[in-house]
């Protein structure tokens, strides 16, 4: 099996079969880390679409430096944030029509945790998240978030903190 | 730095396995014996299991979102000519979304295309060893 970079190499070439198994590979990733972020499931599949358009098109770009994974996140960082100021500034197109949320996403959340969740800043979900549910080292959390080591373990703190206060 | 500052920010990737063995050991061997350094841990190791709640059985992606993004990529063409068999054949498509090669044209030979007309690298460079 080809590793990630090497698949992204490929993409980097116009090589579609690569990028629909760095697709398969990387989708649920990019839209759980979205809907962490954007908190809904139609702007989370924006996020992702537009993020495997910019790794379609950047792949040639990729020097690896750092992880494919990594890389990838960061790129969908950036787009969710983008939807994010967009949203705040009321720029978005309205949402599609045909899009049904899925009960099961709704339900099988466990709610209090979610409203608990919504609390915190997007600097705090993202951290969070890329920590405890993508296991990342610090230092692909870091490479992932654009900051320092340094404020990647102050933010878990005071998410963790802030958390704790919101449940217990 | 306190010892336990440092210990403290190493705990959400003791819980989570990602330290190295001798910090790994610096940590279990501290919280042995601090206890309030034991309660922030008891903290880290709910939190985590707290997200795992809040991100399981998550729904999967849906196979929309593919037809969308190869749409946008430009996979899919205008028009298409496909003869042959699954084996031997020849392909021919049109896509006005690839500006540099609209026209690409392939040979199918034993169940596999070689690309005959249209651009296919971008750049030629080294591809990175694989890993696996």
């Amino acid at each position: 099996m080809k590793s990630d970079e090497a698949l992204l190499w490929s993409v980097g070439q116009a090589d579609r079969a690569a990028f629909r198994e760095l697709y398969d590979r990387h989708a649920d990733r990019v839209y759980r880390f979205a809907l962490s972020l954007v908190r809904n499931g139609h702007l989370a599949e924006e996020v992702l679409q537009e993020t495997m358009l910019a790794v379609w098109k950047q792949a040639e770009k990729f020097r690896g430096s750092s992880k494919a994974t990594t890389w990838i996140l960061g790129i969908a960082r950036n787009q969710a944030h983008g939807l994010l100021r967009r949203e705040k500034k009321g720029e978005r197109l309205p949402e599609d029509p045909t899009h049904e949320p899925d009960p099961a996403e709704v339900a099988e959340i466990d709610v209090r945790v979610k409203q608990a969740l919504e609390h915190l800043s997007p600097e705090h979900q993202e951290a969070l998240h890329l920590v405890f549910y993508e296991e990342m080292s610090l230092a692909d959390a870091a490479a992932v978030l654009g900051v320092p080591e340094g404020t990647v373990k102050s933010r878990l703190y005071y998410a963790r903190k802030a958390l704790a206060k919101e449940l217990l | 730095m306190t010892e336990c500052e440092r210990i403290l920010e190493m705990l959400p990737w003791y819980v989570t396995g990602k330290l190295g063995r001798a910090d790994f050991a610096l940590v279990s061997a501290h919280v042995q014996t601090c206890e309030a350094c034991r309660r922030e841990l008891a903290e880290v190791v709910w939190v985590r299991h707290t997200m795992g709640a809040e991100t399981r059985d998550l729904p999967v992606v849906r196979d929309e979102v593919w037809k969308k993004v190869s749409s946008r990529a430009g996979f899919r063409d205008l028009a298409r000519v496909d003869i042959g068999s699954m084996l031997v054949g020849f392909r021919l498509g049109v896509n006005a979304r690839r500006p540099r090669s609209p026209v690409r044209a392939s040979l199918r030979v034993m169940g596999r295309n070689v690309r005959i007309v249209g651009a296919e690298r971008r750049k030629e460079c080294e591809a990175p060893k694989d890993k696996t």
